[in-house]
C-alpha cells in the first residue's frame, strides 16, 4: 500500500516520539480542551488532563490497531477521555457542586455510549478539527496556484469555469487542481476521519 | 480535436473530480481532460454533492484559532473574557459580577447607568445565535416575554446585544433556582414544596392569560427569592436553550444553531406530547413538567431519573412514574394523586389551567397571601391594568429639570408631534407618523389626529384623545408625547399672553407671527428662521402659513439629521472600515438627545415655565449611538443651540438651501448649511454640511447618508517623534510579576503611534524582539481638526497577547490616557490611572495606529553580541507545547516534553533535527543548564520573521 504513508495516522504512527509529541498537541489539544471545558473542567485542571489523555494516545499509538472500522481513532480517543475524566472526577473526589456535576456525570455516560447524540457530535467536531489541520498541513503540498484553484472551487464552491477565468488558467487545470487537493485530503485523512467515499485504488 | 484515449465513464470523471481515484488513473484522466473539451464541460455540469468537500468547508469555517496549537484554548474560553469586556463597554449596563452560569450562556448582575437599577443580564452563547433570522427570533421572544409583568415571573425587560453577544435584560432576582436548592437541602418539606408549585402555577397562569407557554419548566428555572417569593425564569427562552429536548422543532432550530458545540441535557421535566411535538405544547404541558418538577422537590430525583436520553422520553410517554407516596412516605396520598393527575399522559386528564393548579395545592402550601392577592388582582380584568400602567394628563405638563431626552420632532399630516423619552429603557418605535411605545406591558400607539392626539393600547379598544400626555414611573416622567403643530402660544413676562390654535389653510400669512408685537417667546425658536422673500411670497401664494412652515422646517431638520439606524450600526461597529459610514464624526458632537425646553406651560394649575438643565455635551458617543440602535434614529440638531436658521430658493438645484447658526459651546458652535427639498408638503433635508469641518453628508437615492468630498489636508511629514516615553512599570498578574511594560507614543506626521512595549515572561533582562502589529479598533473624534478623545481597543490574537484599551482625551495639547490592559484570558492588569503627556496636536485628521513591541529574553554569545532568542510567556508551560515558533534563516524553536514540566529553548541552523544549541529550563524559567560552547548564529530580528512566518 504505497497510499498509506500519505495517511496522517499511519506517519503519527511510524513516526518518532518527540514528533508524535508535537503533531497530537497541535491536532488534538484544542478538542480536547472544548470538551473538557463542555463537562466544567476548571483551566487549570484541563491543562493536566489535555496531557494526560495525549500521553495516553502516545503511548498506545504504536499498538492501535483500527481493524479497518472507520471512525474507531476518533472513538478510541473519546474513550481515553471519558476513562480520565471519570478517573479525574473520582481521584478529587469532588463532591457534586449542584447541578453542573451531576449533568456533568450524566453527561460524560451519554458520551461513552457509541449511540449518544453526544458521542455524534464529539464525532462531528473530531472529524472537523482534523479536516481543518489537515488543509493547513495539506497546503504546503501545493503550489499557490493549485491551491488557490483548488480553495475557490471546493470550499468556496465557485463554478470551475469562472475560477479558470479569475486566475488565468485553463479549465481543466482547475479540475486537475481539485483532484489532486482532494486526492490528497483523502489519502491523509484516511483511518482518521470518517470514510466518506469507499476509496478504491483501482476502478 | 480527437483525444487519443477513450472518453473516461461518467463515474470515473465523477471520482477523478471528487479525488477518489488512484494516482494512475487519475493521471489518466487529467492527461485526457487536457485536450478534451466536451469531458471538462462534462465536470464543469458535475453536481458538487460530495459528502468530502462539504465536511472540508465546514472545516474550513473553523477559525484557526480553535486548531491552531499556539491557541490551546478552546472556544469557550476565547469568548469568554470578551463578555465582560464587551459589556464592560456597553453604555447602558455596568456589570457588577457574574451571578451565574447556564447552558444558555452566563448571568451577569449589573446595573442600568442611568436609571441606577440592578438588572440582570443574560448573555446567551455567541453559538446559540448566530444566524440573524435567530437573533430576530430571539429579540421577538424577549419582546413577547417582556409582556408578562407578574410577581411570579422574572420580568424579562429587553434584548440588547454587545458586540456579537446578545443579551436579555431581566429583573435581578436575589434567590436561589430549586435545583440548588434540592441539591443542597434535599427533598423539600411538603408545605414548603407545594407553596412553590402553588406561586409557580399563579405565574404560569399570568402567561396563560397572555397566550404564553413556557415550555421549560423544571427546578433550574424556579427561583425562590428571600421572602419565599417563587419566580419563574426564562420565559420565551426554551427555543434557544441547548438543553431543550430533541424534538422535531428543537432539531430544526438547533441545525440553524450550530450543534457543534452544544451539549444535549435530560429531559426530566418534559411532557409526552411536547417530546413528540414541541408545537403540540400547550400550556397543560407546562403543567406536566411543573407536575414533575414537584415530583422531584418531593422525592429529590426525578421522576424518571433513570436511563439514556431516548429511554426517558420513553418513560415521559409510557410509563407511569412510580407513585410519590410510596417514594416518601409522609406524602400523603391525595397529594401523590394531585401529582399523577399534573403528570397525566394525557393532556385532558390533567389540570386545565394552571389557576386549577394553584387552587388544589392551596390547602397544602403555606398559603402566603401577598401573592395570592397578586393572582386575584390579576384577574381583575384589563380595565385595571390600563390605569395602572398609564397617567394621563390631558395639558402638557413640561418636566423641570430632568437630565436628558431623547426628542423627536416627527412630521405627520396633522401637524407636528414632538416625542421625549426620558429613560432609555423605554422601547419606542416610530414608523412612519405612528409612535409606539412598548414597556413590556402593553403597547401604546399614539397617532397624531386631527386636533388631538389618539392613544390606544393594544390590547384594548379604548382610545383617548389629549393634546399631550406623559408617562411616569415612580414619580418619574419616562415619556412624554404632546402635539405641537399648528399651535402658537405667545407669552411674556413668563405668563400666558395668547395662545391661538391655527385651523389649516387659515393661518396668518405675514412673514411675522401674528401677533409679533408682543411676542416674547414662541414655542420651539421659529422666531429665529429667516426666510429669504422669495419664499415668503411663495408661501403667501400658495396660502400657506409662514409659522406652519417654520414649524415644519424645524421638524425637518431636527427629523433628517439623524443618522440612520443602519449606519450608526455600521459606524459603531467599524469606524474606520466602512465606507457608508459618516467618517470624521465630527456631527457627533451635534448629536444630542437634548431638546430645548424652555417652555412656557400653561395649565389649569397655572403658568410655569421651565428648562431643561443643559445636556452633558460629554455625553459618551456610545451613548448616543446605542440610544440611535434603539429609536431608529437620534436628533442632530439640538434647538437650543440655533441661534438663527435662513432659507432661501437654490433655483440652480431645484430646492432650499438654509443655514443654520449653531451658538453653543465647542464642539457644538459653528454653521450648518442643509438643502432640503419641499415637495407635496412635506419636506425632507438631503444634504447637511459642516463648513468648518470640511464635511459634508448627503443623502443617496437608497436613504444613506454618504459623506461628500471630505476635504484632507495631506501633510505628510514623515520623521517620527518619540514624544513620550513614560516609565516602566511592573505588571502584575495575581499578584505575581509577569513582567514589565512601557508606553511609547511617537508623532509621524499626522499619525499617532501609540506603542506598549511589553516585556513579558522570564525574568531576563528585558529588550525588544519584536514588533507585533495589532489589530486595533478605534473610535476616534476632531473637533477643529483637533482630536478631542480616542477610544482604542486591541484585540487578542494569540496566546500572550494583550488586550489593551486605551482611551485618549486631548485637552490644550494634553493628552490624558487612561490605559486598561487585559490579559488574553480576560484578567485585568494592574496599570496606572491616567497618564499624561505633551502631544503637538498634528493638523489635518487623525490616523490612528498601534503597534506592540514585545520583549523577551536575550542572550550573550561568547563574543559578547546580544543576541535575542524568542518571545516567552510562562503561564502555561505545564500543558507541555510549545509556546513560539519562529522560522527564520535559523529555527528558534521551542519544544517541551510532556514528561517535563519545564522547556527547553532551541536553537537551529538548517537542519531541524539537531539543534545548535539548546537550554533546559524548568517551570519558573530558571535555567537548569547552562548554555555552553560557542554559538554564533545570526538570529535576525524576529519582527521581520514575524511577518515573513505568516501565510
Amino acid at each position: 500500500m504505497n497510499e498509506t504513508s500519505l495517511s496522517l495516522l499511519n506517519r503519527l504512527r511510524s513516526s518518532s516520539e518527540t514528533e508524535n509529541w508535537d503533531r497530537l498537541v497541535r491536532l488534538y489539544a484544542p478538542l480536547i480542551r472544548a470538551w473538557l471545558r463542555k463537562y466544567d473542567v476548571q483551566d487549570c485542571d484541563a491543562d493536566d488532563l489535555v496531557q494526560e489523555v495525549l500521553l495516553a494516545v502516545l503511548k498506545d499509538l504504536n499498538t492501535f490497531e483500527h481493524a479497518g472500522q472507520p471512525g474507531a481513532f476518533r472513538s478510541w480517543l473519546k474513550a481515553i477521555l471519558v476513562n480520565r475524566l471519570r478517573n479525574f472526577w473520582r481521584s478529587r473526589d469532588r463532591r457534586p457542586r449542584a447541578e453542573g456535576d451531576c449533568g456533568s456525570r450524566e453527561r460524560l455516560a451519554q458520551l461513552a455510549d457509541p449511540d449518544s447524540e453526544l458521542s455524534q457530535i464529539w464525532n462531528q467536531q473530531h472529524d472537523q478539527f482534523v479536516l481543518r489541520q489537515l488543509l493547513e498541513l495539506t497546503e504546503s503540498h501545493f503550489s499557490a496556484s493549485t491551491w488557490q484553484a483548488f480553495s475557490l472551487v471546493a470550499l468556496k464552491g465557485k463554478p470551475a469555469d469562472i475560477v479558470a477565468r479569475e486566475l488565468g488558467i485553463s479549465l481543466n487545470a482547475v479540475f486537475i487542481a481539485k483532484s489532486r487537493v482532494l486526492s490528497r485530503l483523502r489519502q491523509e485523512s484516511d483511518g482518521l476521519v470518517e470514510s466518506f467515499s469507499c476509496f478504491s485504488p483501482k476502478h | 480535436m480527437p483525444t487519443q484515449t477513450p472518453h473516461p465513464s461518467a463515474k470515473q470523471l465523477s471520482d477523478f473530480s471528487s479525488g477518489q481515484l488512484s494516482s494512475q488513473a487519475a493521471a489518466e484522466v487529467e492527461n485526457h481532460i487536457s485536450e478534451c473539451q466536451p469531458c471538462c464541460e462534462t465536470l464543469l455540469g458535475l453536481a458538487s454533492d460530495d459528502t468530502f468537500i462539504e465536511r472540508l468547508q465546514e472545516a474550513e469555517q473553523l477559525s484557526i484559532d480553535k486548531t491552531a496549537d499556539q491557541n490551546l484554548v478552546s472556544d469557550n474560553l476565547c469568548s469568554l473574557p470578551e463578555v465582560p469586556d464587551l459589556l464592560a463597554l456597553h453604555p447602558r449596563y455596568e456589570i457588577i459580577g457574574l451571578i451565574g452560569r447556564g447552558g444558555m450562556g452566563d448571568v451577569y448582575q449589573a446595573k442600568h447607568r442611568k436609571m441606577e437599577r440592578t438588572v440582570a443580564l443574560k448573555v446567551i452563547k455567541r453559538e446559540l445565535v448566530r444566524k440573524s433570522e435567530v437573533v430576530d427570533r430571539f429579540h421577538r421572544e424577549v419582546k413577547t416575554a417582556a409582556q408578562l409583568s407578574h410577581p411570579n415571573i422574572v420580568t424579562a425587560y429587553d434584548a440588547d446585544q454587545a458586540g456579537d453577544y446578545h443579551f436579555m435584560v431581566m429583573e435581578y432576582v436575589n434567590g436561589t433556582d430549586l435545583s440548588e436548592t434540592i441539591k443542597d437541602r434535599g427533598p423539600l418539606p411538603v408545605k414548603e414544596a407545594c407553596e412553590y408549585i402553588r406561586q409557580s402555577a399563579i405565574g404560569l397562569e399570568h402567561a396563560r392569560k397572555q397566550g404564553m407557554v413556557h415550555r421549560d419548566i423544571k427546578p433550574h428555572n424556579l427561583m425562590v427569592t428571600g421572602d419565599g417569593t417563587l419566580k419563574i425564569l426564562d420565559f420565551g427562552l426554551a427555543a434557544f436553550a441547548p438543553e431543550t429536548v430533541p424534538t422535531i422543532e428543537a432539531a430544526e432550530a438547533r441545525s440553524d444553531l450550530t450543534i457543534a458545540g452544544t451539549v444535549m441535557g435530560t429531559p426530566d421535566f418534559i411532557s409526552p406530547e411536547q417530546a413528540n411535538d414541541a408545537r403540540q405544547a400547550d400550556i397543560r404541558s407546562d403543567i406536566y413538567s411543573l407536575g414533575a418538577t414537584l415530583y422531584y422537590l418531593l422525592a429529590g430525583c426525578p421522576p424518571f431519573a433513570d436511563g439514556s436520553v431516548k429511554q426517558k422520553l420513553k418513560s415521559h410517554a409510557e410509563t407511569e412514574a412510580e407513585s410519590l407516596d410510596s417514594v416518601r412516605g409522609e406524602i400523603p396520598a391525595d397529594l401523590a394523586a394531585l401529582v399523577a393527575k399534573m403528570m397525566a399522559k394525557d393532556p385532558d386528564d390533567r389540570f386545565q389551567t394552571p389557576a386549577e393548579v394553584a387552587e388544589a395545592f392551596t390547602p397544602y402550601s403555606h398559603g402566603m397571601q401577598p401573592a395570592q392577592e397578586e393572582f386575584h388582582q390579576h384577574q381583575v380584568g384589563p380595565n385595571r391594568k390600563r390605569t395602572y400602567i398609564l397617567s394621563l394628563t390631558s395639558i402638557a405638563m413640561f418636566i423641570v429639570a430632568i437630565c436628558s431626552a431623547i426628542v423627536y420632532y416627527i412630521q405627520t399630516d396633522q401637524g407636528t408631534v414632538r416625542v421625549a423619552v426620558l429613560d432609555e429603557s423605554l422601547a419606542v418605535d416610530i414608523s412612519g407618523q405612528t409612535v409606539t411605545m412598548k414597556d413590556g406591558k402593553q403597547n401604546l400607539v399614539i397617532d397624531a389626529g386631527e386636533q388631538k392626539l389618539k392613544v390606544r393600547m393594544t390590547n384594548s379598544d379604548f382610545e383617548i384623545q389629549t393634546d399631550s400626555f406623559e408617562i411616569r414611573r415612580n414619580q418619574e416622567i419616562v415619556f412624554l408625547v404632546e402635539r405641537i403643530g399648528d399651535e402658537v402660544i405667545v407669552n411674556k413676562d413668563h405668563k400666558k399672553f395668547n395662545s391661538l390654535l391655527l385651523p389649516p389653510n387659515r393661518r396668518p400669512i405675514s412673514s411675522q407671527p401674528s401677533d409679533s408685537g408682543s411676542a416674547q417667546r414662541i414655542l420651539d425658536t421659529t422666531e429665529n428662521v429667516d426666510l429669504s422673500p422669495g419664499i415668503t411670497a411663495i408661501l403667501a401664494q400658495s396660502d400657506q402659513s409662514v409659522a406652519g412652515f417654520k414649524q415644519k422646517l424645524h421638524a425637518a431638520i431636527s427629523q433628517a439629521a439623524g443618522i440612520p439606524n443602519a449606519q450608526w450600526e455600521q459606524f459603531a461597529t467599524d469606524p474606520l472600515g466602512s465606507p457608508n459610514a459618516i467618517v470624521g464624526t465630527p456631527l457627533t458632537y451635534l448629536l444630542l438627545a437634548n431638546p430645548r425646553l424652555s417652555a412656557i406651560i400653561h395649565s389649569d394649575a397655572g403658568v410655569q415655565t421651565g428648562e431643561l438643565k443643559p445636556s452633558d455635551i460629554d455625553q459618551p458617543l456610545t451613548q448616543v449611538i446605542a440610544s440611535s440602535r434603539k429609536l431608529g434614529y437620534v436628533s442632530l440638531i439640538q434647538p437650543k443651540y440655533i441661534k438663527q436658521t435662513t432659507l432661501e430658493i437654490d433655483s440652480g438645484r431645484k430646492r432650499l438651501r438654509g443655514t443654520i447658526q449653531l451658538e453653543a459651546p465647542v464642539p457644538l458652535k459653528g454653521t450648518l448649511d442643509f438643502g432640503l427639498q419641499y415637495k407635496n408638503g412635506l419636506m425632507k433635508v438631503v444634504e447637511l454640511t459642516l463648513p468648518e469641518y470640511k464635511l459634508a453628508v448627503a443623502l443617496d437615492e437608497k436613504g444613506i447618508w454618504q459623506t461628500l468630498g471630505t476635504s484632507e489636508s495631506a501633510d505628510t511629514r514623515a520623521s517620527a517623534t518619540r514624544i513620550l516615553q513614560d516609565q516602566g512599570y511592573k505588571i502584575l498578574d495575581n499578584g505575581k510579576e509577569i513582567g514589565s511594560r512601557r508606553l511609547v507614543v511617537t508623532q509621524r506626521g499626522q499619525n499617532l503611534n501609540i506603542a506598549e512595549e511589553y516585556s513579558l515572561g522570564l525574568k531576563w533582562e528585558g529588550a525588544p524582539v519584536g514588533i507585533v502589529e495589532r489589530d486595533i479598533t478605534a473610535e476616534y473624534s476632531l473637533v477643529d481638526d483637533q482630536p478631542v478623545a480616542v477610544l482604542a481597543t486591541t484585540s487578542a490574537k494569540e496566546e500572550g497577547s494583550l488586550v489593551i484599551q486605551a482611551a485618549v482625551e486631548f485637552k490644550n495639547g494634553e493628552a490624558v490616557m487612561q490605559w486598561t490592559t487585559y490579559t488574553e484570558r480576560g484578567i485585568r492588569l494592574e496599570t496606572p490611572r491616567q497618564e499624561k503627556l505633551t502631544v503637538k496636536t498634528p493638523p489635518g485628521p487623525l490616523l490612528l495606529q498601534s503597534a506592540i513591541e514585545i520583549l523577551g529574553p536575550r542572550m550573550l554569545t561568547e563574543d559578547g553580541e546580544q543576541k535575542v532568542v524568542c518571545v516567552t510567556f510562562n503561564q502555561r508551560i505545564r500543558s507541555g507545547r510549545p509556546l513560539v515558533e519562529y522560522e527564520t534563516d535559523c529555527t528558534i524553536r521551542r519544544t517541551t516534553r510532556p514528561e517535563q514540566a519545564g522547556f527547553t529553548i532551541a536553537l537551529f541552523k538548517g537542519d531541524v533535527s539537531k539543534p545548535e544549541v539548546s537550554w533546559e529550563y524548568d517551570v519558573d524559567g530558571n535555567c537548569e543548564r547552562v548554555p555552553t560552547g560557542s554559538t554564533t548564529v545570526m538570529i535576525p530580528h524576529p519582527s521581520a520573521s514575524a511577518s515573513a512566518t505568516k501565510k
